[in-house]
C-alpha cells in the first residue's frame, strides 16, 4: 500500500469455456488487458517488481462464476464510468469485468477479508434429501492431501454455512451452498457435492457435476456481505 | 452449441492445462460458416505451447483470414492425456475456432518445421478420422497439404500428402486455398485439383511422380507419372516482404507459450554463407522489411496485446541494414512503457554491448554465443565467422558489465572434425574461466560457462548434404571425452543431446520415399509420436520398426553420399546451383572460407530466380566495418 494511491476493487464473470483457465494464466491475462488500457497499476518495490493486483479468490479449475473480485492500486485516478468498458475491449469471450469502484487503501488486500462464499451446484441426478446428511455429527468429504496427493478424509461440517434443499432442473437438480472459503478454513462445493451424492449412494459421473459461483462474501455486523462492500 | 462442445464439456475438466484446447484467444478468428466458404485447419504437429510460439502461424492465419470466402482455423496436437479422453469418448480432433471436426475441414495443412515432428502428423491425422495416406482418401475427404523448411526434402512424408508446397508460402497458400475453392464451387475431382495446382510455382504433388531403385537398391532417379507436371519443383520466391501485409494484431494465447510475446520478422534469408545451416541456404535472398514497417508493427503488436516484451527476428539481426536506428526507435517507444525487446541472433559488437545493457538493467540474464566448432580450422571449414579473439574480448566486455554467465554452443561430429577440435572447446572454456579470474573485481568470483553441444545432422540443400554423419557409437565416444575433460574444469558446465535423436533426424532430413512405411511403422505398430520431447521419444520403438522395414545402419541417408548420385530431394529446386553447393564443399575440406555475400557476390545463382538486393552491397564500405567487428 502506497498513501496517495487510488484502491479499485471490480467484478467480474468467468463463464463457458473460460472456467478452464488457470488461476496463474487469469492473472497473466489481467496483466496484459491492463497495460494494454493503458491503466498505470502501482508496482511491488524490490529487486523484482510486479503490479500491485489482487484476484480476491482463487476460483477451482473448471468451476464457472457469475461474480469473482480483483483489486488494483494505481498511481492516478480512474473514471470508474468507463473503466470495465476500457478492460473489457481486450478480454476474450466469456471474461468480463461488470462493475467498479473505488475503495480505501488498507494494508491488507481483500482476500485477507473473505470468509465465505455461494456456489450454485448442478448435480447429475433427481432431487434427494439433504437434511439427513448435514444432521450427522461430521460431514465427511474426500480430500486430496496437497503434500502426500493421498485422498484424505476431513470432517466439513464446520466449513458448511448452508445448503439449499436441491430442486429438480432439466437434467438433475440444483442445490446453493454457502461455504466457509478463507485462506486457511475453506471447502470446496465440488467435495461436499461428493459426498453427498456417496452418502445417498447414488452414483455419478465427477465430470457431470457443475459448479458456478454466484457470490464471495465478508464478515461485517456479524453478517455476511459481498466482500467488496467490506469496508 | 456444437456436438464437439458439448464432449468438451465433461472431457475438459480431467485433462491438464485444458485451456490449450479452448480456442477464444484474443484476435483468434471466428466466422460464419458458409458452404461457398473454403474451411483451412492449419495444423501445427506438436504441442499447444510449440505452435503457438510460431511466427508463421500468426501471419499465415492473419493473411488466409483476410479473405473472405477463406476461413483458416488452428489444431495442435493434444497432450496424451487429452487424446486418450478424446478417444475414449469418441470426440475427433477439431479445430479451436467453432470446434469443427477436421475431417469435415477441405483443405487441413501441416506445417513442417522439424524432422522430429513426422510421427505427430500420423497422430493427428488419426486422431482426426482422416486416412493418413493420400492414396487412400476419398473424393470427400479432406485435402491434406504441407508447407515450411522440411518441404525442401518432403520424399520421407511424401505418402501422407496430396500437395507439398515449397518456399515462401504467404501468396502460394492463398493460391491454392483459392483453387480449393474452386474446386468446391465447380465440383472437380481431387485428381483434377492436384493436376492444376502442380503449376502453381513451388507445389510438389508427390502422387505425379514415382521413386525408382536400381538394382542395388540405391536411389535412382524418378519418373513423372503426369506429363503435366513439372520436371523439377522450383521453389516459390515471395520478392519483396513489404508487398504483403503483416499482422498488426496476434492471436494472445490464454495460457503460457513458450514464447509469450509478440514478434515481428525483419528480414528472411542470410548472406553469411555457415556452410552447415539449411535455413541460411533455401531462405535465400535475403528480403528485408522496412525499418518503418518493423516499428509500426511491434508498436501495433504490443498496444493490441498488451504484452511487455516483444521480439524480432532473423536469422542473423546485427546484418539488418538499419539496426541501429531500427533498436533505437524500439527502444524509445519500449523503455518508458517497461517492455522488454528480445534480440536474438545478435553479434556482440560494441552497440550491441549498449544496447544489451540498456535493455536489461541491474539484471542480466544469459549471454549467448554461437561458436559452433572448437578451433579456427574447424570454424573455417564451416565458414561460421567468428574467432576466438572476437569472443574473449567479447566476453572481457560482457564480465565487466555485471554478467556472470555465458552459453556457448558448439556442434559435433562436424567434417573433418579430429579429437584436436573437441580439445579446442575445452581450451576455450578454460581460457574464459582464466579471464573471469583476471576480471575478478567484476565478477566477484561468481562466472559460469555453459557448454552446449548438439550432433551435427547433414542437411539437404547445404554444402554438407553429401558428408557422413557420425555415428551414434561416435557421438557417445566423442561425448564421454569431452565430459570428462569440461568436468576438471570449475564454473563449466556440460550439456549436450541424445545422439539417438541426431540419428534419426539425420534419416529423415536426408532419406527418400521408403520412410513412409517406416513412419506409418513406427506410429502405428511402436506408438512413437512426441519424439522430439525426451520424455516421450520411444528409441526401442524406433529401433524395432526400423529394424522391421529393412532401415539398416548403412542407410544412404547416414552418408557419406556420392555429389554424381541422384539424391530424393532433387525433386525440388532450391534456387541454389549445384555447383555452388559443390565448390562450398570443396573450399571446406581444403579449410577456405568463403566472405559475406554482402562483400560481393558468390554466385550461389539464387538472382537467376529472384531480386538478390544485398549481393556487394558492403564491398564499398569493407576495410572501415570489417575493421570495427
Amino acid at each position: 500500500m502506497t498513501e496517495g494511491n487510488f484502491r479499485y476493487v471490480l467484478r467480474f464473470y468467468k463463464r463457458g469455456n473460460m472456467r478452464f483457465i488457470s488461476h496463474l494464466d487469469l492473472q497473466r491475462l489481467f496483466k496484459r488487458v491492463l497495460y494494454r488500457a493503458g491503466i498505470d497499476v502501482d508496482f511491488t518495490k524490490g529487486f523484482n517488481p510486479h503490479p500491485k493486483i489482487n484476484i480476491v479468490q482463487p476460483l477451482s479449475l473448471g468451476f464457472e462464476s457469475e461474480c469473482e473480485y480483483f483489486e488494483m492500486e494505481c498511481l492516478s485516478e480512474q473514471d470508474t464510468e468507463t473503466l470495465c468498458e476500457r478492460l473489457n475491449a481486450a478480454m476474450p469471450a466469456g471474461l468480463a469485468f461488470t462493475g467498479c469502484r473505488r475503495i480505501p487503501l488498507d494494508k491488507k488486500n481483500l482476500s485477507a477479508f473473505t470468509f465465505a462464499a455461494e456456489y450454485i451446484v448442478d448435480l447429475p441426478c433427481s432431487p434427494f434429501e439433504t437434511g439427513d446428511i448435514l444432521a450427522q455429527e461430521t460431514v465427511p468429504v474426500l480430500k486430496r492431501d496437497k503434500k502426500t496427493k493421498a485422498m484424505v478424509e476431513k470432517d466439513a461440517k464446520p466449513l458448511i454455512i448452508s445448503v439449499s434443499q436441491p430442486c429438480a432442473t432439466e437434467n438433475g437438480c440444483r442445490c446453493v451452498m454457502i461455504l466457509r472459503a478463507a485462506s486457511n478454513e475453506t471447502l470446496n462445493p465440488l467435495n461436499l457435492a461428493e459426498a453427498m451424492l456417496r452418502y445417498k449412494g447414488i452414483g455419478y459421473v465427477k465430470e457431470d457435476i457443475r459448479i458456478t459461483r454466484t457470490a464471495i462474501y465478508g464478515q461485517k455486523g456479524g453478517g455476511l456481505v459481498p466482500v467488496c462492500d467490506i469496508f | 452449441m456444437s456436438s464437439v462442445q458439448k464432449q468438451l464439456d465433461r472431457l475438459l475438466p480431467k485433462v491438464e492445462k485444458p485451456a490449450r484446447y479452448i480456442g477464444g484467444e484474443l484476435n483468434s478468428v471466428v466466422k460464419e460458416a458458409r458452404e461457398d466458404m473454403l474451411r483451412f485447419a492449419f495444423c501445427f504437429p506438436d504441442s499447444y505451447e510449440i505452435g503457438m510460439s510460431y511466427v508463421g502461424l500468426q501471419l499465415l492465419y492473419y493473411l488466409v483470414n483476410k479473405h473472405e470466402d477463406l476461413w483458416c482455423e488452428r489444431a495442435f496436437a493434444p497432450a496424451k492425456d487429452m487424446a486418450r479422453e478424446m478417444e475414449a469418448a469418441g470426440v475427433p480432433l477439431y479445430t479451436l475456432e467453432s470446434k469443427t471436426p477436421l475431417r469435415e475441414c477441405d483443405v487441413i495443412g501441416f506445417t513442417l518445421q522439424y524432422e522430429l515432428c513426422y510421427t505427430n502428423i500420423l497422430y493427428m491425422l488419426k486422431l482426426a478420422g482422416v486416412p493418413l495416406r493420400a492414396a487412400d482418401r476419398a473424393e470427400d475427404d479432406p485435402v491434406v497439404i504441407a508447407g515450411g523448411p522440411c518441404c525442401f526434402n518432403a520424399e520421407p512424408v511424401a505418402d501422407f500428402f496430396d500437395i507439398v508446397q515449397v518456399g515462401d508460402g504467404e501468396e502460394q497458400l492463398i493460391e491454392i486455398l483459392e483453387l480449393a475453392r474452386q474446386r468446391k464451387l465447380e465440383g472437380w475431382s481431387r485428381e483434377e485439383l492436384l493436376r492444376r495446382a502442380c503449376s502453381v510455382q513451388g507445389i510438389y504433388v508427390p502422387s505425379f511422380y514415382e521413386p525408382l531403385y536400381g538394382e542395388d537398391g540405391r536411389y535412382a532417379g524418378y519418373k513423372k507419372l503426369f506429363e503435366g507436371a513439372p520436371d523439377v519443383v522450383l521453389r516459390e520466391f515471395l520478392d519483396d516482404l513489404n508487398t504483403v501485409d503483416y499482422p498488426h494484431k496476434t492471436l494472445v494465447p490464454l495460457v503460457e507459450v513458450v514464447h509469450d510475446r509478440p514478434s515481428v520478422e525483419i528480414f528472411r534469408g542470410c548472406t553469411r554463407g555457415c556452410r552447415f545451416c539449411q535455413a541460411g541456404m533455401n531462405y535465400r535472398p535475403v528480403r528485408e522489411r522496412s525499418k518503418d514497417e518493423v516499428v509500426s508493427i511491434a508498436k501495433d503488436q504490443l498496444a493490441d496485446s498488451g504484452h511487455q516484451e516483444v521480439s524480432v527476428l532473423s536469422l542473423s539481426t546485427s546484418d539488418y541494414s538499419e539496426f541501429e536506428p531500427m533498436v533505437l526507435e524500439l527502444m524509445d517507444y519500449c523503455r518508458p512503457r517497461q517492455i522488454g525487446i528480445s534480440l536474438p541472433s545478435l553479434r556482440m559488437d560494441n552497440f550491441s554491448f549498449r544496447i544489451l545493457d540498456e535493455l536489461q538493467g541491474v539484471r542480466k540474464t544469459g549471454l549467448t554465443f554461437a561458436a559452433e566448432a572448437g578451433t579456427q580450422r574447424l570454424r573455417d571449414v564451416i565458414n561460421k565467422n567468428v574467432t576466438e579473439e572476437h569472443i574473449m574480448t567479447a566476453l572481457s566486455r560482457a564480465m565487466e558489465m555485471g554478467w556472470n554467465a555465458v552459453k556457448i554452443y558448439f556442434m559435433m561430429g562436424l567434417p573433418t572434425e579430429t579429437y584436436e577440435d573437441l580439445d579446442g572447446i575445452v581450451d576455450l572454456a578454460s581460457r574464459i574461466m582464466e579471464l573471469a579470474k583476471e576480471k575478478r573485481e567484476f565478477t566477484h568470483g561468481r562466472f559460469n560457462v555453459n557448454i552446449s553441444v548438439s550432433n551435427f545432422v547433414p542437411k539437404p540443400d547445404t554444402p554438407f548434404m553429401w558428408c557422413a554423419q557420425n555415428t551414434e557409437e561416435e557421438f557417445e565416444k566423442k561425448h564421454v571425452y569431452l565430459r570428462d575433460r569440461l568436468r576438471k574444469i570449475k564454473g563449466v558446465n556440460y550439456r549436450y543431446h541424445g545422439s539417438y535423436g541426431s540419428h534419426l533426424e539425420a534419416l529423415l532430413a536426408r532419406g527418400g520415399r521408403y520412410l513412409c512405411g517406416a513412419l506409418l511403422c513406427a506410429f502405428e505398430k511402436y506408438g512413437c509420436f512426441f519424439d522430439a520431447w525426451t520424455e516421450s521419444f520411444n528409441i526401442q520403438g524406433w529401433k524395432s520398426a526400423l529394424r522391421e522395414c529393412g532401415i539398416g545402419e548403412d542407410d544412404p541417408a547416414y552418408g557419406p553420399l556420392d555429389p554424381a548420385d541422384p539424391q530424393p530431394w532433387e525433386i525440388i529446386d532450391c534456387g541454389i546451383k549445384k555447383e555452388f553447393f559443390l565448390r562450398e564443399w570443396e573450399r571446406a575440406q581444403r579449410g577456405e572460407t568463403t566472405p559475406d555475400c554482402r562483400y560481393g557476390c558468390n554466385d550461389c545463382g539464387i538472382n537467376a530466380h529472384a531480386t538478390c538486393r544485398f549481393a556487394g552491397s558492403l564491398t564499398a564500405v569493407k576495410e572501415g566495418s570489417e575493421a570495427a567487428r
